[in-house]
């Protein structure tokens, strides 16, 4: 008797599971999950890019208001107080201001929800804010953040395993269950052939089925192909070796000859292990260790606060003295009003707060850096991880933003504080029984803000990841390879 | 009911060493995780007292200033973990913890304990109760697999049933013998763990003793309804496969798919308007800043409401009152707008109540932190309790600045800790259950429902058994 040949029992076992219900109902439920995953993350993002638009369209309609009211107070009348008065500069700095800086989101956004639900995207930049970031955030329901998001990501990290564990548990069991598999073990046939060529039709079948539910469900959610096609390129791979790996640990665990009980039992206990026990215990590693509270910033702006206010003649004198242009002016210093005095406040409070600041910093991209890590250790995590990066939603991104429009906060004192300072020692002239200052016509010198994205191709983001998975799938397969032996007992 | 046999049962179930691993992994990531919660809440609690107290010497201490500056200066709120949370998170880790109680403006409450969270703390945070509403459920069907489905595949089941004077007693104990290992392991320590932590803390009182115990008895009727469903399946299932396949797919539906899914469809149901709209409304009906011409109406107003004609005849300090007018109609432009905004949000936990009816684990997901006092109605009560405390010290401070009539070129009024110190301090009451239990309803009778439909599964199922 000769022995069969894998693509015999390849193309069998491919026949065979074409016509199993549980393979199509399991893809099919994979399928609407990445749907509704999809389309639910990019409805936040439609929301948020709602948010944005009317934010733009609320500073226009503010900046008209002040040209309107500036055109107003060119005529004579009554002198308005500087803090209602958009043609003062110093008022204008502190109270008629109104510069935001937005994070676009990004054309593959459906792909991950990531901390967008968490992390602001449209941040207020003010001038005397210290170092230009406050823990404003846009609302989102807390009970949907603390149940967890259905998103795209969460149905490949979480359900994707669940679904191939019911289809290589049940699929993969079928003749140990009903006793075939000891008359099949009877024949001329290698077990790694045998075995190989059941998981192989099931992975021939699972991972173009549930590829294609991903690009239906991208689409559905009507992301722009060309604009994301190395985001979603990348999205593929990055499924495709998550998917392997999990076949790779259903042939180890089909192996083992044990029954569908027994076969379920154990790639649910890796599922539990990987996407519940080992993040847990890794980020108890890091929740245990004495972390800054954030609360503690309060504390220490409350403080920096009251310091700089209780010294603010001694702070605006030694900056005074260090100025070319303001030595020799000190006299000038009781009668400055509120807003001026803060151009010269808003840096002496950052430099009070710069350790707790740097404190706060570190701590979270010490966070973000141990998350990294873990990515080795945990596959799910890698998957949420990248899909997020691909996105636009994870974490370093959103901390590049941060540090942009601090450096955009910058810009804006640069380009308004010298002329608030100017007024001290050459104040411009004011036409006579105006009601407005007017210091300040135009506001078209203001700088935007821009945001600049990483230059990182999206296949590099998922390499790592992608990579070491497939590797994973490789060494698994060829354990179990260099192990299999028909079981002595059946 | 027959305790020997439940004890006979319970032994059978502590020798099948694969299933009571997978328990006890999961009873000690419950007590792994109140631990760890406990541990970081006791930490949060420590540095919101402590900065609590600093603002209190800060507001007292602030030296004398003219009053409404010192409203500006104000003081912070903070919210003490409520006394469950090591049990059930529930909505902390997402609503913030500190309100600046400013003049002019009901801030949002800020600093969430998640906000910094990388990738690993989102898929790490999932407390003890979390991890009895998704993962009990995998373990009660395996308990319940491995004393029916396996025993029937075995051969030892027919043996059973075949010697038994009652079927049904048979099906029963076993029944029983699930549900009380499920309860002894995964949730009597974590309750009682739970009371310690919060004893410990000295937030344990009669309201926290009632809570706990009724989330032990909600817990308690879940774990009553997975092991009547898992057992349920197992009786019909003619033999193990599909008996496995059923609850496999159960667990991944009623547990992993439905609360998510209907926490999400809740949302897009009854989705909120966007924070960018809200605010934009603030800014416009209740702007804490006030142009030229906008301060001339309010004059007017004041003027006419006095029955005078110009600002140095009114009886009352003009800048005063009129910081006291923008005040009190912002506080009905709040009430409105971020009531209204409140309100919906609380709707929508309701409406999410409603669709949980679709699986026991969404049913629990809407109760859990409902008793433990974590969910967003409880959070509420301190959004509300700290602006009627906003309310009460910035009015007070600007009928100081009223009182001293200063209508002129004088200097502005100052007052000092004589007048600072008639605010006291804040402090957050934490909702009696009394307060709160009536959205418990709903949920809790879908609880039964669930029970009682799962029992009668069991009961019908259980009469058709045969040897």
């Amino acid at each position: 008797m000769s022995a069969a040949k894998f693509s015999a029992m390849y193309g069998w076992e491919l026949r065979r599971n074409v016509r199993s219900t549980l393979l199509w109902s399991v893809l099919l439920i994979l399928c609407a999950s990445f749907v509704f995953g999809a389309l639910s993350s990019s409805r936040l993002h439609a929301d948020r890019e709602q948010a944005q638009q009317r934010a733009w369209a609320e500073q226009q309609d503010w900046y008209a208001d002040l040209q309107r009211r500036a055109q107003e107070y060119a005529q004579p009348g009554p002198q308005v107080p500087y803090w209602q008065d958009p043609t003062n500069v110093a008022g204008f700095s502190r109270y008629f201001l109104f510069a935001q800086a937005f994070k676009p989101v990004q054309p593959a956004a459906p792909l991950a929800v990531g901390v967008a639900d968490l992390a602001p995207d449209r941040l207020r930049v003010r001038l005397e804010t210290p170092f230009a970031v406050t823990p404003t955030y846009d609302f989102e329901h807390p009970r949907l953040l603390a149940v967890g998001q259905f998103d795209l990501a969460f149905a490949v990290a979480y359900l994707l395993p669940v679904g191939l564990i019911l289809i290589l548990g049940l699929g993969g069991t079928a003749e140990r269950g009903n006793g075939v598999l000891r008359l099949i073990a009877s024949q001329p046939v290698s077990p790694v052939r045998w075995l190989g060529a059941k998981v192989a039709a099931l992975a021939t079948l699972s991972v173009p089925g549930v590829l294609l539910g991903l690009l239906l469900a991208l689409g559905v959610a009507g992301v722009p192909f060309d604009a994301a096609a190395p985001q979603i390129g990348a999205a593929l791979l990055l499924v495709t070796a998550y998917a392997l790996l999990w076949l790779a640990l259903g042939f180890v665990v089909l192996s083992h000859w044990s029954g569908a009980a027994g076969a379920m039992g154990a790639l649910a206990a890796i599922w539990g292990m990987w996407c519940v026990g080992l993040p847990m215990l890794a980020d108890s590693v890091t929740a245990l260790r004495a972390a800054p509270q954030s609360v503690m910033q309060i504390d220490a702006l409350r403080a920096a606060t009251d310091e700089v206010d209780g010294n603010t003649r001694a702070v605006i004198e030694t900056a005074f003295k260090q100025r070319d242009d303001l030595r020799g002016h000190e006299e000038k210093i009781a009668g400055l009003d509120y807003s001026t005095r803060w151009t010269f406040l808003a840096p002496a409070l950052e430099e009070q707060l710069q350790s707790t600041h740097h404190q706060h910093q570190q701590s979270r991209e010490a966070g973000a850096r141990w998350s990294a890590n873990m990515t080795l250790l945990v596959p799910a995590l890698a998957v949420l991880s990248d899909m997020a990066v691909l996105a636009g939603t994870d974490i370093e991104r959103h901390l590049r933003y941060e540090r942009q429009v601090r450096d955009y906060q910058l810009q804006l004192r640069d380009a308004i504080y010298p002329r608030v300072q100017q007024e001290i020692v050459s104040p411009t002239p004011q036409p006579a029984g105006v009601q407005g200052r007017m210091n300040l016509l135009d506001y078209d010198f203001l700088p935007t803000f821009q945001m600049q994205e990483s230059a990182s191709p999206a296949l590099a983001v998922v390499a790592r990841s992608a990579g070491l998975h497939l590797a994973l799938a490789l060494v698994l397969m060829g354990w179990a390879c260099a192990r299999l032996r028909w079981p002595q007992q059946l | 009911m027959n305790a020997s046999l439940i004890r006979y049962e319970l032994l059978l179930l502590w020798r099948d060493r694969g299933t009571c691993t997978a328990l006890l992994a999961l009873g000690a990531l419950v007590v792994l995780a109140l631990t760890v919660s406990a541990v970081q809440l006791s930490r949060s609690d420590a540095a919101r007292a402590e900065v609590a107290q600093a603002e209190r010497e800060r507001w007292l201490g602030q030296g004398e200033k003219d009053p409404h500056t010192a409203a500006h200066y104000s003081v912070y709120a903070f919210k003490p973990a409520p006394a469950l949370a090591a049990l059930e998170q529930g909505v902390e880790p997402f609503v913030g913890q500190a309100i600046w109680l400013e003049a002019h403006a009901q801030n949002d409450a800020l600093y969430r304990p998640q906000v910094d969270a990388s990738a690993l703390q989102r898929m790490a945070r999932i407390g003890p109760a979390g991890l009895i509403i998704g993962f009990a459920p995998l373990v009660a069907f395996l308990l319940t697999f491995a004393t029916l489905a396996q025993e029937r595949e075995r051969g030892t089941l027919r043996l059973s049933l075949g010697t038994a004077v009652n079927v049904r007693r048979i099906v029963s104990a076993k029944a029983w013998a699930c549900w009380l290992l499920l309860l002894i392991v995964l949730v009597v320590p974590a309750v009682v763990l739970s009371l310690v932590f919060a004893g410990v803390g000295g937030k344990l009182t009669g309201d926290v003793l009632l809570r706990a115990l009724m989330w032990l008895a909600v817990a308690a009727v879940y774990l009553g309804v997975l092991t009547a469903l898992g057992m349920a399946v197992c009786v019909r299932s003619g033999n193990a496969r599909p008996a496995l396949t059923v609850l496999f797919g159960a667990w991944i539906v009623l547990a992993l798919l439905v609360p998510r899914w209907t926490s999400t469809a809740a949302n897009s149901i009854a989705s909120l308007p966007s924070s960018q709209s809200v605010r934009q409304t603030l800014t416009e009906e209740a702007s804490g800043y006030w142009s030229a011409e906008q301060g001339q109406q309010q004059l007017a107003q004041l003027l006419e409401r006095h029955g005078v004609t110009s600002r140095e005849e009114l009886p009352v300090d003009a800048r005063g009152a009129e910081l006291d007018l923008v005040e009190r109609h912002s506080h009905q432009v709040f009430d409105r707008v971020l009531g209204g905004f409140y309100d919906q949000v609380i709707a929508q936990d309701r409406l999410y109540a409603q669709l949980a009816w679709l699986s026991p684990a969404a049913v629990l997901q809407a109760l859990s932190p409902a008793l433990a006092g974590t969910n967003f109605q409880h959070h509420r009560f301190f959004i509300d309790g700290a602006e009627q405390y906003r309310r009460a010290l910035v009015n007070r401070m600007n009928e100081d600045v009223m009182a001293h009539p200063l209508n002129g070129d004088q200097p502005r009024h100052t007052n000092d800790i004589g007048l600072w110190s008639q605010i006291p301090p804040f402090e957050h009451l934490p909702p009696g259950l009394g307060q709160t239990g009536a959205s418990l309803s709903a949920p809790l009778l879908a609880l039964l429902v669930w029970l009682a439909a799962a029992l009668a599964l069991l009961v019908r199922f259980s009469a058709r058994l045969k040897p």
